[in-house]
């Protein structure tokens, strides 16, 4: 696990337009997660990655969208998760919007190694999928995660 | 999720049918507690028919397994589809779970 990921912002896709874009926003409740896996999932296949790249895109989202339920938003199902997934030429970007409290990610991402701990593998295995991961926090409160796959590249292989 | 417990000669098969994500993963523990009454051996976690897991889902199976280690019982992974072992290979996990 743990595949080198860059964390800072901007990559040339965030200057070039999105060919698509494809906004939903939801509740912050477990159910939903079938819907975002679905749209995610339809959305990864449109941008023509392979199936190994669609399935680990998919488990990221699903990491991501599981760490605001549970940390943001603190289990709470009544608040809202906006997500943005963009197309671009060299890939995908895929944008979280919460308006909960920060997260600490270093404490999330406590699992750094193989130890069999219980806790702690969301965060990785989110960076292991990805190429991009990029985490703020918003003016006014609430935060917003920022993951990219690029065709071609690692995390996640082809 | 469904699931369904059978008994083998050797070992208890956990069958496990659908998603496992947050969502599910509460019942998934409850469904550990029950089957661990009678403290078996060894766990067999049939995976053949999940689609998707998530990290919630492998806590609750690391869980299950740190919980048999109390009397010396072994849980196993088996039948993982494609996609689902890919995700246990992220987590670094496949050995540990004895997914072959």
């Amino acid at each position: 696990m743990g595949n080198p990921v860059r964390t800072d912002p901007p990559r040339p896709s965030q200057e070039s337009e999105s060919l698509d874009t494809v906004e939903i926003s939801f509740p912050s409740s477990s159910e939903y997660l079938s819907l975002v896996r679905a749209a995610t999932r339809w959305f990864a296949e449109k941008c023509e990655f392979s199936e190994k790249e669609c399935g680990r895109i998919v488990l990221a989202v699903v990491e991501a969208t599981t760490n605001i339920i549970r940390h943001a938003y603190g289990g709470d199902p009544h608040q809202r998760i906006t997500l943005r997934l963009k197309h671009f030429d060299d890939g995908l970007e895929i944008e979280f919007l919460d308006r909960g409290k920060s997260v600490d990610l270093d404490r999330l991402e406590k699992r750094k190694t193989a130890e069999l701990t219980p806790g702690g593998l969301g965060v990785p295995m989110m960076k292991c999928c990805m190429d991009d991961f990029h985490y703020e926090t918003r003016p006014g409160g609430g935060a917003r995660l920022v993951l990219r796959k690029l065709k071609g590249q690692g995390g996640g292989g082809s | 999720m469904k699931h369904e417990v059978r008994n083998e000669t050797a070992a208890v098969r956990l069958v496990i049918e659908g998603d496992v994500d947050l969502h599910v993963v509460a019942e998934l523990r409850r469904v550990f507690r029950t089957t661990f009454s009678g403290k078996p051996k060894l766990l067999v976690v049939d995976l053949g028919a999940v689609p998707f897991i998530d990290s919630s889902g492998i806590a609750a199976i690391v869980e299950a397994l740190k919980h048999a280690r109390q009397w010396e019982g072994v849980v196993r992974v088996e039948n993982p589809r494609e996609a689902v072992r890919d995700t246990f290979d992220i987590a670094g996990l496949t050995a540990i779970l004895g997914i072959g």
